[in-house]
């Protein structure tokens, strides 16, 4: 690479000598300086070798990964105790800590920055791999899995999904998938595992490199980056084969290439090119995942209009200056703006084209939500409980309350910093930064049963606006401490609150039984797939083949429907099958005639469900009656009664679990010994 | 073409590697498709794979001039390659072509093939002689940072880290006590019983015979008693079988069914012996006609 003239990292402007950088930042940026301004002053030019605590780092990596085995390889073979959740944060730090502080230095270089923050995104892989390095495992993941799987065989590329129906419509990462495939000859989740890896260090360069070209310093975007990898949704929920998982790292390098267009500094052409590779990018996000696009869009629009505040508002004297800031601030207003146009053009196309019940599958979480949160506000309604019923630690749960609070600290701060260089700042950053704030907004939304979910998942993407803000402000505090013992313990703070925030951040984001093996957890999605369930699945698909339709609760069904072949039944208020499991006498009439008609033959029954209520608080859906606020299991008569019911073949019986075949025909039939009281 | 550029300048040798290495690339690819060894096949092919389409759209944006920083880079190659397999995927999939080997190396060698010549384009377009691809940093230059370790220095650093990480991962993994699957046994119909969807029609008092089957995955050798009953009164002979851990029995349960007509229950019961712990049952319904005379 070329040798780099001096910069200042102020206004952009290159300067031969670090002298004549130094001089220009004492007449220009006086005030800045004085502030503290992140990397606003040179360093001297001096490199080492080997960095000892990067070494300790790269050590450490090797070190944390074997505790973090030992703290699955425990939770997996130990039924109680706390012991795994120790354990994985001691491991977790391990590596995190000798990382946090190396990046929280001004003194390493880019290189070992980026060094760096790839083994912070390999090292943050780990725990989803470890959980599960076999085969998919988690709900959503399942789901993709079975999908991408699905267009393999057939050779199609919208294929009807009968668990998230909404998948059909964005092939983004399935299509991506089966082309590997194609051309390695690796399986689905070994061809998912490798692009899961790879997305999440491509997700910290994205930051990391958003952050350089809107700050101009290495220092800056290395904390950045750092921040943006506790967020909630980093260690599992964008680890997992997923849609977000990809959509997310699109998300970023749009806004990435955004900043590259709205800085460049090398005329029309670079610029172009940024506008067309970041197109190229938007339209696979666009593709990808439909939130994603939809913040995306929001955020191109909100930096758009930044951008356009930001030119109706240039005062500089004199007239010369003037006129070339205007030149250049309009140039970039158009850019932008076309730019926003054109995704928002391309992601209306694909709802309006292709996607179409998109609207209606996104508007019921986010009008409950909005809903749930009113009735709150009136006290019509009890707030969902944060944790209950959970086993996490006490200290995750406190450093879960104290996260917003250390960050609302930090972006406060930042947002100071940013406002006092409102004019200065890039306008992108003073857009990402708004953006960024919307991550407090969603937080009521966790004490709503609708509205949780959406509010977790729009953390991906809030959390980079939050990064662009906290990040100067960690960078300012630090260059305005005097080195020695004092900075040192700033750090020691600093990694402190950033590790309590990841601690935090996984715990409010992730179950336990998402998070560690251990027994079995009836309605907990990962622990409720065990052996057993997989043995009657395997049963299923060998003796009665694939596409046969089936009833069964929703561990059941995803079992059944991902890796049984099976064309399993949605539960709606329209299609109540709940009332074969919860009602100890017969369904209704409507029901029956609904199975029957739409060639329902087979019925799934977990003995469980009359023993347990389901750790997430649903047997099927979250319209069922009494979702989410049961506190009995369902009556064992409901769940027997069809021991007894001549239009129904026991075939198939393990300790726990059954499947029954419908006879309609022997629906008005009488056995010759009655045993059942209610009868048709 | 007068005012094109010699085609010394297209294979100036410092351009070398940014055009003839796609290329050399994309005409292996079909080759290396065809490896028989799956793991061989996907180390070789899944790099290029991530790169190939990633910079020949880098290429197309940014020409030959400028290059980006290669860590920043290569992210970048490897995420717009991410982008153009499904893009290249819907755009085949609308003019009825299926995601296959053959279509997803067309696609990709199309692509490169389309970036090679736009850039063979824009280089005998200028009359300006070749020169050395510029360096363009994800940034603009920086003034910080300039205590720390080298590119080359990290990269090994980061290398052996992984490296040993990995290594560190499968001893611990190799080592560690395994979790054990959870005990369970299958109890269930086969052969055409595992089909019968309607109950079948007997002659009352006739013999009927049921095949079941029992697997055991209770990891350790286990005997089961069966208890065939109808309507709750009429006992069958029982059967015991003992099964080695992950082993099946299928076999007949037999008995004769009531005289009287109607639907008849029944029931066979599956217990773990010697405690007679219950573990199902299966429920079956038959019905019987009048014997005929």
């Amino acid at each position: 690479m070329e040798d780099l003239a001096f910069a200042c990292t102020h206004c952009g402007k290159a300067f031969p000598t670090k002298d004549a950088l130094t001089a220009h930042i004492a007449r220009r940026h006086r005030r800045a300086l004085r502030r503290g301004w992140a990397a606003a002053q040179p360093l001297e030019p001096h490199r080492v070798a080997w960095d000892p605590v990067t070494i300790l780092a790269c050590a450490a990596l090797v070190a944390g990964a074997v505790t973090m085995s030992l703290a699955y390889s425990w939770a997996a073979t130990h039924d109680s105790g706390l012991l795994q959740y120790h354990l994985f944060w001691a491991g977790e730090f391990l590596f995190l800590v000798p990382a946090m502080v190396r990046l929280l230095s001004r003194r390493p270089s880019r290189a070992e920055r980026l060094g760096l923050l790839v083994m912070v995104g390999l090292f943050s892989y780990l725990p989803k791999f470890l959980r599960d390095p076999t085969g998919p495992l988690f709900q959503d993941e399942l789901i993709h899995w079975h999908q991408a799987q699905v267009m393999f065989a057939s050779g199609k590329v919208f294929v009807p999904n009968q668990l998230l129906g909404i998948i059909e419509y964005f092939p983004g990462l399935q299509l991506l998938t089966v082309q590997l495939r194609h051309l390695t000859g690796l399986s689905t989740f070994q061809a998912g595992s490798i692009l899961l890896v790879l997305l999440h260090v491509v997700s910290l360069v994205g930051v990391f490199v958003l952050v350089e070209r809107l700050s101009r310093s290495s220092w800056v975007a290395g904390i950045a980056a750092l921040i943006y990898s506790i967020n909630p949704a980093f260690m599992f929920f964008d680890a997992q084969f997923s849609y977000e998982s990809l959509s997310t790292v699109f998300f970023i390098w749009v806004l990435a290439c955004v900043a590259g267009l709205q800085t460049t500094r090398e005329g029309a052409s670079e610029r172009d090119a940024w506008l067309g590779v970041g197109l190229v990018l938007a339209a696979g996000c666009i593709v990808t995942h439909h939130l994603a696009t939809y913040i995306l869009v929001g955020a191109l629009i909100l930096i758009a209009c930044v951008t356009a505040a930001r030119n109706a508002a240039v005062r500089v004297q004199p007239l010369q200056i003037r006129l070339r800031i205007r030149r250049e601030s309009r140039r970039r207003l158009t850019v932008t703006t076309v730019f926003a146009i054109m995704v928002c053009a391309g992601a209306a196309a694909w709802a309006a084209l292709v996607a179409t019940g998109t609207v209606a599958y996104l508007a019921p979480s986010v009008v409950g939500g909005v809903h749930q949160f009113a009735a709150l506000l009136r006290q019509e309604q009890h707030s969902r409980h944060l944790f209950a019923g959970s086993t996490v630690p006490t200290y995750e749960r406190v450093a879960a309350f104290a996260t917003p609070v250390a960050l609302a600290i930090g972006a406060l701060g930042g947002s100071r910093i940013l406002w006092r260089h409102r004019r200065q700042a890039p306008p992108a950053w003073l857009g990402l930064g708004l953006f960024g704030l919307l991550y407090f907004p969603a937080l009521p939304f966790m004490l709503t049963v609708s509205g949780s979910e959406g509010a977790r998942r729009t953390w991906a993407y809030s959390y980079l606006g939050l990064s662009l803000l906290i990040a100067p402000f960690l960078a300012a505090t630090l260059a305005g401490a005097r080195r020695g013992p004092r900075r040192g313990a700033l750090v020691a703070v600093i990694v402190v609150v950033l590790g309590a925030v990841l601690v935090g951040n996984v715990s409010i984001q992730v179950d336990p039984e998402y998070r560690f093996p251990g027994p079995y957890v009836y309605g907990s999605d990962t622990r409720s797939m065990n052996a057993e369930l997989l043995g009657l699945t395997t049963w299923f698909r060998t003796t009665q083949g694939a596409n046969q339709k089936v009833v069964a609760d929703r561990d059941g069904t995803l079992a059944l429907a991902t890796f049984g072949d099976a064309q399993t039944a949605a539960a709606s208020p329209n299609f109540p099958i709940w009332q074969l499991y919860f009602w100890p006498g017969l369904p209704q009439a409507r029901l029956v005639d609904d199975l029957r008609t739409s060639g329902y033959r087979y019925l799934v029954i977990d003995r469980r469900m009359a023993k347990d209520v389901p750790a997430i608080g649903v047997y099927f859906v979250p319209d069922e009656p009494q979702a989410a606020m049961r506190t009995t299991p369902v009556p064992a008569a409901a769940i027997d009664k069809f021991e007894s019911l001549p239009w129904v073949t026991e075939i198939y019986s393990s300790d726990n679990l059954e499947i029954y075949r419908f006879d309609f025909a022997d629906y008005a039939a009488h056995p010759a010994t009655a045993t059942l009281s209610t009868r048709p | 073409m007068s005012d094109a550029a010699p085609a010394s300048a297209v294979f100036d040798r410092r351009r070398a590697d940014q055009l003839l290495l796609p290329a050399i690339a994309a005409f292996a690819l079909p080759a290396c498709t065809l490896i028989p060894q799956t793991y061989v096949r996907a180390a070789i092919v899944f790099p290029v794979a991530l790169v190939l389409p990633g910079y020949a759209i880098l290429l197309l944006a940014f020409g030959t001039d400028r290059r980006l920083d290669w860590v920043p880079g290569l992210s970048l190659c490897a995420l717009l390659s991410m982008a153009f397999y499904p893009l290249a995927g819907l755009l085949l999939a609308a003019v009825s072509v299926a995601p296959s080997v053959q279509s997803v190396v067309g696609a990709v060698d199309a692509l490169v093939l389309a970036a090679l010549g736009v850039s063979i384009l824009r280089i005998r377009r200028r009359r300006e002689p070749a020169r050395a691809p510029r360096w363009v940093p994800a940034s603009p230059p920086r003034n910080e940072g300039e205590q720390g370790m080298s590119g080359r220095r990290m990269l090994v650093a980061v290398a052996v880290a992984i490296a040993l990480a990995g290594l560190g991962l499968g001893w611990a993994r190799h080592f560690e006590p395994r979790p054990v699957a959870t005990p369970y046994t299958a109890f269930y119909l086969t052969g055409a019983w595992s089909h019968v969807s309607a109950a079948p029609a007997i002659r009352g008092g006739a013999r009927l015979s049921v095949v079941v089957g029992v697997t055991n995955r209770t990891h350790r050798l286990q005997s089961y008693r069966l208890t065939p009953q109808v309507d709750g009164s009429l006992s069958w002979p029982t059967r015991t079988v003992t099964l080695l851990p992950g082993a099946t029995w299928t076999g007949p349960v037999r008995g004769p069914m009531p005289g009287d007509p109607g639907l008849h229950e029944l029931v066979v019961r599956l217990t773990m012996t010697p405690q007679d712990t219950p573990v199902g049952g299966l429920t079956i319904w038959a019905r019987t006609k009048l014997p005929s005379r």
